[in-house]
């Protein structure tokens, strides 16, 4: 039976133009192309220019988004929501930024910050905007610009992530619709919440010592975060999966969070997915974050790889910790 | 009332040859640290060994047991616990 739901219109992506290779970093760190293709699958990441900033990324990403989007008219989107950990300020959010940039008006805007969840999270907030009738159109932009907090003496990380930008639109439909989000799953566990984050501006930091150096960074323990990581999206994606009425035998593409190859084949054993399945971008970007998702769904649909209603399980792990799952059928969409 | 079940050697063994790289000759004695396996391996093995036996391994325990046949004990252990 159908039922209100947000339905996929258009989509677009956007990564700065400098290209770093493993090679590159292999000169200024203790590491080599090997070593962080064997344990990540990352090849290269881009990283923004100096002076370029996560709301240039998401206008860019948003702007070919709306190209794309069906409906077309930049007038008709009422709401933005920007998934990010590394906003332009503490504040204010870049969503009203963004919104203004895209000649959007004076629309209702907001970031969400759920790490490397952010997307789905994102998603998941545009979407029961949309189906209680609070906006029309939304427009969900994942973006990041990691480089400047990334510790060069840190080669977990460093290594590891990369900048970019994608972003969806959306409307109120119906659940029957090719593009509709059927339904999502989200989690948190906050007792875990010291295993990855940036210290940077937060007020627990400004209110019990000096500033340190490195609480500019990102930190991150990789090795702790692997296992949660796997077994968060693995539940979670049964959960998406139930609440969707699909078998996972009915999934067309697993999408899950780039943030490293392992970690999305051991997701790909823990569901009993073949890994023809697995949508694979993180080669090219490294861990875009909030980004990742919609940086990979555009790669896969640039490719042809998505057909007019497949099924897909979008799935994601971060910081918080947080993690979510949405189950999407795939619409006619045209990328700018 | 426990749900001990006493895991073989060779069903670790078995796990670790079909999912990951190891070399040939490896048996359930062969110490994990004379397998050249990278850190990420014996995490990947707790992922699995979890899921399979419904009980909490992580890679830092399957470390410390050090051979397929150690790791089986210890999961064994932890079934008869939980």
């Amino acid at each position: 039976m159908s039922r209100p739901a947000a339905v996929l219109t258009g989509l677009g992506a956007y990564v700065p133009p400098r290209t770093v290779p493993n090679e590159e970093l292999s000169r200024r760190m203790d590491t080599s192309d090997e070593w962080i293709v064997q344990r990540t699958g990352i090849s290269q990441r881009h990283w923004a220019d100096p002076g370029v900033a996560t709301s240039d990324l998401a206008v860019e990403a948003g702007h070919r988004a709306l190209k794309s989007a069906v409906s077309g008219g930049f007038g008709d989107i009422d709401m933005v929501v920007v998934a990010t950990t590394t906003p332009d300020q503490q504040c204010p959010a870049t969503a009203p930024d963004v919104a203004a940039r895209l000649d959007l008006g004076t629309v209702a805007a907001l970031d969400v910050a759920a790490g490397c969840t952010g997307f789905v999270y994102a998603l998941a907030t545009a979407s029961a905007a949309l189906v209680a009738g609070y906006a029309e159109r939304a427009l969900v932009v994942g973006a990041e610009t990691f480089h400047p907090f990334l510790n060069p003496a840190d080669r977990g990380t460093a290594v590891i992530f990369g900048d970019g930008a994608g972003a969806v639109t959306l409307r109120r439909g119906t659940s029957d619709e090719a593009g509709a989000v059927q339904t999502v799953d989200l989690g948190s566990d906050g007792t875990l919440k010291d295993l990855v984050g940036i210290p940077g501006n937060g007020s627990r930091p400004r209110s019990t010592r000096p500033m340190q150096p490195d609480d500019q960074y990102l930190y991150m323990h990789g090795k702790e975060i692997f296992a949660h990581a796997v077994n968060r999206m693995a539940q979670s994606s049964s959960a998406v999966l139930a609440k969707a009425g699909w078998d996972v035998d009915e999934v067309d593409h697993v999408v899950g969070h780039q943030a490293n190859l392992r970690i999305l084949h051991a997701l790909a054993r823990e569901l009993g997915v073949d890994r023809e399945r697995l949508v694979c971008h993180i080669d090219q970007v490294g861990n875009t974050s909030a980004a990742s998702i919609p940086l990979a769904l555009a790669d896969a649909a640039a490719k042809g790889h998505f057909q007019l209603h497949d099924r897909l399980l979008l799935t994601a792990f971060g910081a918080g910790l947080a993690w979510g799952s949405a189950a999407i059928t795939w619409p006619e969409i045209t990328l700018a | 009332m426990t749900s001990h079940i006493s895991v073989q050697p060779e069903a670790v063994l078995d796990v670790l040859t079909t999912h990951f790289d190891v070399p040939a000759g490896t048996a359930a004695d062969t110490d994990f640290q004379s397998l050249d396996l990278d850190s990420l391996v014996l995490i990947e093995l707790a992922v699995i060994l979890t899921r399979k036996y419904g009980v909490e391994v992580d890679g830092k325990e399957l470390a410390a047991a050090g051979t397929a046949a150690k790791a089986a004990a210890l999961v064994s252990e932890k079934t008869a616990h939980s």
